[in-house]
């Protein structure tokens, strides 16, 4: 099946929202996007970009000021906010925006137990949560014990819980240890392997390039880029022209193209590769070389 | 260099020395927490020392432990010393401590309260009893060290996370330390904020000596302004040395937890792969290197025309 013919989850048309009706503050204009079943979107943009503004339209926390956001055709003017939790779960930056309960397990459990959930599917949906994210040696411990790393973990899967559609984070990554971080990614890669979607808000080229299927920019709160990851990624003169940088290998890859290198890549698999196909063919005998 | 007691030290100079601490008990009857043991470093004004561990592995611990927060704020049992110029962190007064150690968290809303930029930036310097003119240039140079002087009479609470934490770091610099003790600061920031914050960094070692002491679980930036660097895990100090000698460990990092910067796994995946010795860490070494190994073919030695 084409991406085009995946089924719809979001439809965000022409959303503008402006912080206390202030019109020298637009945070997001005019801004378009669809979010089908297994996707990954990447969301990109600087800080200030309306990055997070543009995620908290997606589960309702924010009413656009004009335009429309529509889950499966409804708008979410019309649905509340329990409803909208079905279908878009949203985890912070900062852990400690949504963590508050005594132990961890409780923590998970908060929010399928307000969707109505009952005890048998509550303790289901938080035992999932918890196998999913690594987390039952410390299940009964006090979120506010764990390091950040591990709350952010407890944040996430407190959001796992209410399974939704679609999964929304904001920079999920950032300061993570590499088990923490592997985790996350696993989690991410299940939820569009599972059929739901992905937006993914980060700062992280490397994370961006080697994850996401489709990436859009945000520049002053419009969309200035919405395409597959390869295409966008790798457009040296479109990044620096909206002061973002290349990944780091496909930015190396470029440095060396003069040399017959792949300007295209993305991760460090296909880098090393591409470099291996190239140092063969200079180097036919396959005689030792150090750098 | 200042004369304190007999002997010259100066303020910048850091001491850690055996260094182990354990947090009392969070509940009666449940054991101490082992959060670091015996950690010793030593930093000249001027230098810069990562620290690199995983969640859970002290590194929070050892930043409160340089400004005297632990033990004296945290209660707990501590060994070893830690002097930040003559001064023990174990027993010199907080309060004197703070003119001379700064500390940057990881979550700028722990250390802003809301008020307007510039009130947030004066407010450590008003604390140390620093004259109202003196203040009014610390708050114009440190604000503009990190490029936030346009905000300065915006609320603090209305900025964005990497705006908060550029006012976090200004509010560190207006106490003018001689050492800084930064906690993940670039965590909250996009890519160019993070520069900004190298460069400050970068700054403050060449112009003032400061002596720096960096929290990351940024390898790049680890990479890019460290001279040793050191890998804590479970609050012992499991390997030590410039931030190459260490990144080229990176299986032992991967099993500890943590990530080589990505060039350096390229670097070793390559040397995996063809049965080179790449060592590169950063953007122009990779290149010159990747460029002279495609270079040197080893045909060109009987072979004039390749």
């Amino acid at each position: 099946m084409t991406p085009e013919h995946r089924e719809l989850i979001i439809q965000v048309r022409s959303v503008s929202y402006r912080y206390g009706g202030d019109v020298d503050r637009q945070a997001i204009s005019e801004v378009d996007l669809e979010i089908r079943r297994g996707e990954l979107i990447a969301l990109l943009g600087h800080n200030g970009s309306g990055k997070s503004t543009f995620a908290r339209h997606l589960n309702g926390l924010l009413k656009p000021y004009a335009g429309q956001v529509l889950i499966h055709g409804l708008d979410t003017r019309e649905l509340p906010v329990h409803r909208l939790a079905r279908h878009v779960g949203y985890a912070f930056q900062n852990p400690d925006d949504q963590l508050f309960a005594a132990t961890v397990a409780e923590d998970i459990g908060f929010g399928p137990r307000n969707l109505g959930h009952d005890a048998a599917e509550i303790e289901r949906r938080v035992g999932m949560s918890i196998e999913r994210l690594g987390l039952s040696d410390i299940a009964g411990h006090h979120p506010f014990l764990l390091s950040r790393s591990t709350r952010r973990l407890v944040a996430l899967a407190g959001v796992l819980a209410l399974a939704p559609e679609v999964l929304v984070l904001d920079e999920p990554t950032v300061d993570l240890d590499a088990w923490a971080a592997d985790r996350v990614l696993t989690v991410l890669r299940q939820q569009v392997a599972d059929g739901g979607a992905v937006l993914l808000i980060s700062h992280d080229m490397g994370l961006v390039a080697a994850t996401a299927d489709r990436v859009v920019i945000l520049r002053g709160g419009h969309v200035v880029a919405n395409g597959p990851t390869r295409a966008v990624m790798t457009d040296l003169s479109f990044l620096t022209g909206n002061s973002l940088a290349l990944p780091p290998v496909t930015e190396l890859a470029q440095a060396l193209a003069p040399h017959g290198m792949r300007p295209d890549v993305l991760d460090p698999q296909e880098f090393c590769d591409a470099y291996a196909a190239l140092w063969h063919a200079r180097h036919p005998r396959r005689v030792m070389s150090g750098p | 260099m200042r004369r304190e007691g007999q002997t010259t030290i100066a303020p910048g100079t850091v001491i850690v020395r055996d260094l182990a601490f354990r947090y009392p008990p969070w509940r009666p009857g449940l054991a101490p927490v082992q959060a670091l043991d015996g950690i010793s470093f030593h930093a000249e004004p001027g230098h810069t020392i990562g620290i690199y561990g995983t969640g859970g592995s002290g590194k929070s611990t050892l930043c409160l432990a340089l400004n005297g927060i632990v033990p004296q704020a945290t209660g707990g049992t501590i060994r070893g010393e830690v002097m930040i110029g003559a001064w023990s962190t174990r027993t010199h007064p907080i309060a004197e401590l703070a003119s001379r150690v700064a500390l940057v968290l990881q979550d700028p809303d722990a250390s802003l309260i809301g008020r307007s930029v510039e009130d947030e930036v004066a407010f450590g310097p008003e604390n140390l009893g620093v004259p109202p003119v003196e203040i009014e240039q610390r708050i114009e140079t440190a604000l503009d060290r990190v490029g936030v002087a346009a905000y300065r009479s915006r609320r603090s609470s209305q900025l964005s996370g990497g705006e908060k934490q550029r006012v976090a770091i200004a509010a560190a610099l207006a106490m003018q330390p001689a050492v800084l003790v930064l906690d993940e600061p670039t965590a909250a920031l996009d890519p160019q904020g993070s520069a900004a914050v190298a460069g400050v960094l970068r700054t403050l070692v060449t112009e003032k000596r400061t002596t720096i002491i960096l929290v990351t679980q940024d390898p790049d930036l680890l990479a890019a302004l460290t001279e040793e660097l050191l890998i804590l895990d479970a609050g012992r100090v499991v390997r030590r040395g410039t931030p190459r000698e260490v990144f080229a460990h990176g299986a032992e990092l991967r099993r500890l937890g943590l990530t080589p910067p990505p060039l350096a796994n390229v670097a070793e995946q390559l040397n995996a792969m063809l049965e080179t010795n790449f060592t590169f860490l950063d953007h122009p070494t990779a290149v010159q290197s990747l460029t002279d190994a495609l270079r040197k073919s080893p045909l060109a030695l009987g072979d004039p025309t390749s």
